[in-house]
């Protein structure tokens, strides 16, 4: 009957592949036993045992043992602050790069610089709402993983942190907003970065990097930023400094170093004409701040390795001071 | 005045509990799915069958209950029993419901 074979199937499609012939027989057999007590196989009686067993999704479920989630409730407030924060962050910083663009003419009409802003609007929503859901996933099957380990004792509990164990909140918003403007001025405006020289009254623009090195590279800006995120959420979530917390914000630190590697490792991403082309317009004699600049870009890697392996080593003092 | 969703919530939350020990006592001898809806419904305990059918679908993954289809009459029925696993879980559940329901009986009874 086509009534009874279109509810089995609204069923058994809701439930796993390898129960799905079985259970289907099942049901089929419970409707024939049903539509028995009301006094045999008819078209009327199909529907009525099919109005009694109800909504298919909620026999599903039945069917279905426990919940699964993509984000645990337990830490669902946290998810669903940061992202809010997250959104915030993308939705002004579009904003900001859109007024950026419009202003510097970048836009044949104004019609073209609305969509561009709404483009920008979807992409950058749809892109934070995938990195903050993976990151908090990743965490969220880390933790369970943990705590699977060893069942709880009264040991377990832990003193409540003192005030220079806590991780402030706010820290970690402002390090997730920071991280997302510099990913949408990287992603979206490399140009921004440049030395502004007024020549015969107009501006002269010379970037600083190579625009289309960034472009090429631009997964590792992503992938830094995903990393930033994650550290960030990571502690958000945890609340407090513990040693397993630095040892993971240590590991992460490493990671987004290689990242870093990946990015400024090589000279590539530098415009190889920035110091020539600012001395020029800027009519000065140039050898010395070619020869600074020149200094800086070489050992700028270097920089990002003392500042990571400070950051990293930090991580693990105050991971291990409160363990 | 508290909610009639509430009260209800509540009530089959209670239920929830007895269903599988009444559910495992009737199984000691195999019956198909709608026999035993008919039998529960008798004895008092109403359960439709769209939630005992699943019941018994889990019942039988965790191995508490064992299965076996019989295709002889004119179709096919799944005949359910309890298993040795299950007879002990049930000892168990008859332990921990008599020794509630007297705890809970003596404060009702206050």
């Amino acid at each position: 009957m086509d009534l009874i074979d279109k509810y089995i199937y609204a069923v058994i499609s809701r439930i796993p592949q390898k129960r799905r012939e079985e259970t289907e027989k099942e049901i089929r057999s419970m409707i024939d036993d049903m539509m028995d007590a009301y006094g045999g196989a008819s078209a009327e009686n199909a529907q009525r045992a099919i109005e009694e067993l109800g909504d298919p999704r909620k026999l599903a479920d039945q069917y279905n043992d426990a919940k699964k989630y993509v984000i645990s409730p337990r830490i669902y407030d946290s998810y669903a602050f940061v992202l809010k924060i997250t959104l915030y962050a993308v939705l002004i910083g579009i904003v900001a790069v859109s007024i950026i663009e419009g202003a510097t003419g970048k836009y044949a009409n104004v019609g073209e610089g609305i969509g561009s802003f709404i483009s920008g609007l979807i992409m950058g929503g749809i892109s934070t709402f995938g990195f903050v859901t993976l990151g908090f996933m990743i965490v969220d099957r880390y933790n369970v993983k943990m705590e699977l380990q060893k069942p709880w004792t009264v040991a377990d509990l832990k003193d409540i942190p003192v005030e220079s164990a806590r991780i402030k909140r706010a820290d970690c918003i402002v390090g997730i907003v920071f991280s997302t403007a510099f990913m949408i001025l990287f992603a979206t405006l490399p140009w921004i970065f440049s030395a502004y020289i007024p020549v015969d009254g107009s501006l002269e623009i010379i970037n600083v990097f190579n625009i289309d090195v960034i472009g090429q590279r631009i997964w590792l800006v992503f992938a830094i930023y995903a990393v930033g995120v994650l550290r960030e959420i990571m502690k958000l979530i945890a609340g407090r400094w513990s040693f397993m917390l630095g040892v993971f914000l240590a590991v992460a630190g490493v990671v987004s170093l290689m990242f870093c590697f990946g990015l400024f490792g090589d000279m590539a991403i530098w415009n190889p004409s920035f110091a020539q082309d600012v001395t020029a317009a800027a009519n000065i004699e140039g050898d010395i701040f070619i020869s600074v600049w020149s200094a800086i870009t070489n050992l700028f890697i270097w920089i990002l390795v003392i500042g990571s392996i400070v950051g990293i080593v930090s991580d693990i003092v105050k991971g291990f001071k409160n363990r | 005045m508290v909610s009639e969703e509430f009260v209800e919530g509540m009530v089959s939350e209670i239920r929830r509990g007895s269903i599988i020990l009444c559910v495992l006592s009737c199984l000691k001898n195999e019956k198909y799915g709608y026999a035993l809806v008919a039998e529960l419904n008798e004895k008092g305990l109403t359960i439709e069958a769209g939630t005992l059918y699943p019941l018994l679908n889990r019942l039988e993954r965790q191995g508490i209950l064992t299965s076996k289809w019989n295709t002889e009459g004119s179709k096919p029925r799944k005949y359910y029993m309890i298993s040795n696993d299950g007879l002990s879980t049930l000892e168990e559940l008859k332990k921990s419901w008599r020794q509630i329901s007297a705890t809970v009986e003596s404060m009702l009874g206050e």
